[in-house]
C-alpha cells in the first residue's frame, strides 16, 4: 500500500436472533475507509427506518445489545468510538433473556 | 449405586464419571422452561444433589414449555411440584427445593457448598446475581437464555473465562417474552449436557465461547468471547 492512500478495512459482519432477519443477511463483508469507527460501520449498516430503529436510541445504542468487537463487548473498548481495523469481525445481536 | 439404570452412560465416562456424578451437587436457579429440563436430565443422569430455587406459582401460560407441571398443579408452588416430580423420575437422587427469592441477601446462603450452578432464570438482573455467586464462591456457572427461537449458551469458570458482566454488561429490559417449549428444551439440555461433561470431565466446554442457537433456520455457532480485565464482578484483585 502506497503511502497517502486511504486504506480500505474489510471488516466481517456476523449478525444473530432476530437481526438475521431485520438485516436480512447472517454474515456479510463491508468496506470502510481507514480510520473508521464503530459508528461508521453501524450507520452503513443501518440503511433504512427499521434497521436504525432496531440499533440506535436517538444518537445513542440501544443499551442491551451485544455488539462484540473480535469477542470483545464495546461497552468495555469505546461504544461507538471504537476503532475498528482491517479484518475485524463484529458481532451484533439482541441477547436472548427467557428462561 | 444402581449401575444397570446407568448403564448406557457408564459405556461413555466409566464408573468413575458415575461416581463423580453422584457426588455432585448442583444448584439450579429457576424451576422454568429450562429449570425444569436441566433438572429432570441432571436427575435422571444420577446428579447426587439437587437444590432448585423458584418463589413462583404454576399459571397456565406456563404450561406449553414448563414440562415438570400439568393442569393438575395450577396454583401450587411450582418447587413442590418440581420435588414431588423429580423424585418419581429418580428416587435416588437428593432434591431439595426452595420457594425462595435470589437476591442480594440470599445468593451466596443459596449456592454455598455447592459444585456448580445453572442458570435457568428469566432475567438478567437475576443472572448477574448468580453470576456474582459463583464468582464470590468460585463455583462455575452454566448460563442459558432463549427468546422465540433464538437462544444462547455459556460456560463460566470463574476468574479464568468470561463472565456473564464480560458478555453482556447491560441487561435487557425485563419483558414478558416469547417462548416454544421445544426450543426452550434445546438450550436447556445444552446446559444439562455442560453439567454432565464439567462433572466427569469429559469433552470441551463452552468456556470463553457463546453458543448462538437458531431455531428458525436451524443453525449452530459458536462466538469467542474474551475476558474484560476491568470487569465490575469478575477483576482480579
Amino acid at each position: 500500500m502506497q503511502e497517502g492512500v486511504d486504506r480500505i478495512l474489510k471488516i466481517k459482519v456476523k449478525f444473530f436472533a432476530s437481526f438475521r432477519e431485520v438485516f436480512q443477511v447472517r454474515e456479510r463483508e463491508v468496506d470502510l475507509q481507514s480510520g473508521s469507527n464503530m459508528r461508521d460501520l453501524l450507520n452503513l449498516l443501518c440503511d433504512s427506518p427499521k434497521r436504525l430503529e432496531q440499533i440506535f436510541n436517538g444518537g445513542d445504542l440501544k443499551p442491551y445489545l451485544a455488539i462484540l468487537k473480535n469477542g470483545k463487548h464495546i461497552y468495555h473498548l469505546n461504544g461507538l468510538e471504537t476503532r475498528l481495523d482491517d479484518g475485524d469481525t463484529v458481532v451484533i445481536f439482541p441477547p436472548a433473556g427467557g428462561g | 449405586m444402581d449401575l444397570q439404570r446407568y448403564e448406557r452412560q457408564i459405556r461413555i465416562f466409566g464408573k468413575e464419571g458415575q461416581e463423580k456424578l453422584k457426588n455432585a451437587k448442583v444448584f439450579i436457579g429457576g424451576a422454568g422452561g429450562l429449570g425444569g429440563v436441566i433438572s429432570l436430565y441432571l436427575v435422571a443422569a444420577g446428579v447426587g444433589r439437587i437444590r432448585i430455587v423458584d418463589h413462583d406459582t404454576i399459571k397456565l401460560s406456563n404450561l406449553n414449555r414448563q414440562i415438570l407441571y400439568t393442569d393438575g398443579d395450577l396454583g401450587k408452588r411450582k418447587p413442590d411440584c418440581a420435588k414431588e416430580r423429580l423424585k418419581v423420575v429418580n428416587p435416588g437422587v437428593e432434591v431439595e427445593a426452595l420457594a425462595e427469592t435470589i437476591n442480594e441477601n440470599s445468593i451466596n446462603k443459596l449456592v454455598a457448598n455447592f459444585d456448580l450452578i445453572v442458570d435457568a432464570l428469566d432475567n438478567f438482573p437475576g443472572r448477574y446475581l448468580l453470576n456474582r455467586g459463583a464468582h464470590a464462591n468460585n463455583i462455575p456457572l452454566f448460563h442459558g437464555a432463549v427468546e422465540g427461537f433464538f437462544g444462547q449458551a455459556t460456560t463460566i469458570i470463574p476468574w479464568q473465562t468470561a463472565c456473564l458482566k464480560c458478555i453482556f454488561p447491560t441487561a435487557p429490559t425485563p419483558s414478558v417474552v416469547p417462548i416454544i417449549g421445544s426450543f426452550c428444551a434445546i438450550i436447556g439440555c445444552i446446559q444439562a449436557t455442560e453439567v454432565i461433561k464439567y462433572i466427569t470431565g469429559t469433552g470441551m466446554l463452552l468456556k470463553n465461547k457463546l453458543l448462538m442457537l437458531d431455531g428458525l433456520n436451524s443453525t449452530i455457532e459458536e462466538i469467542e468471547v474474551q475476558k474484560n480485565l476491568m470487569c465490575e464482578d469478575c477483576r482480579k484483585g
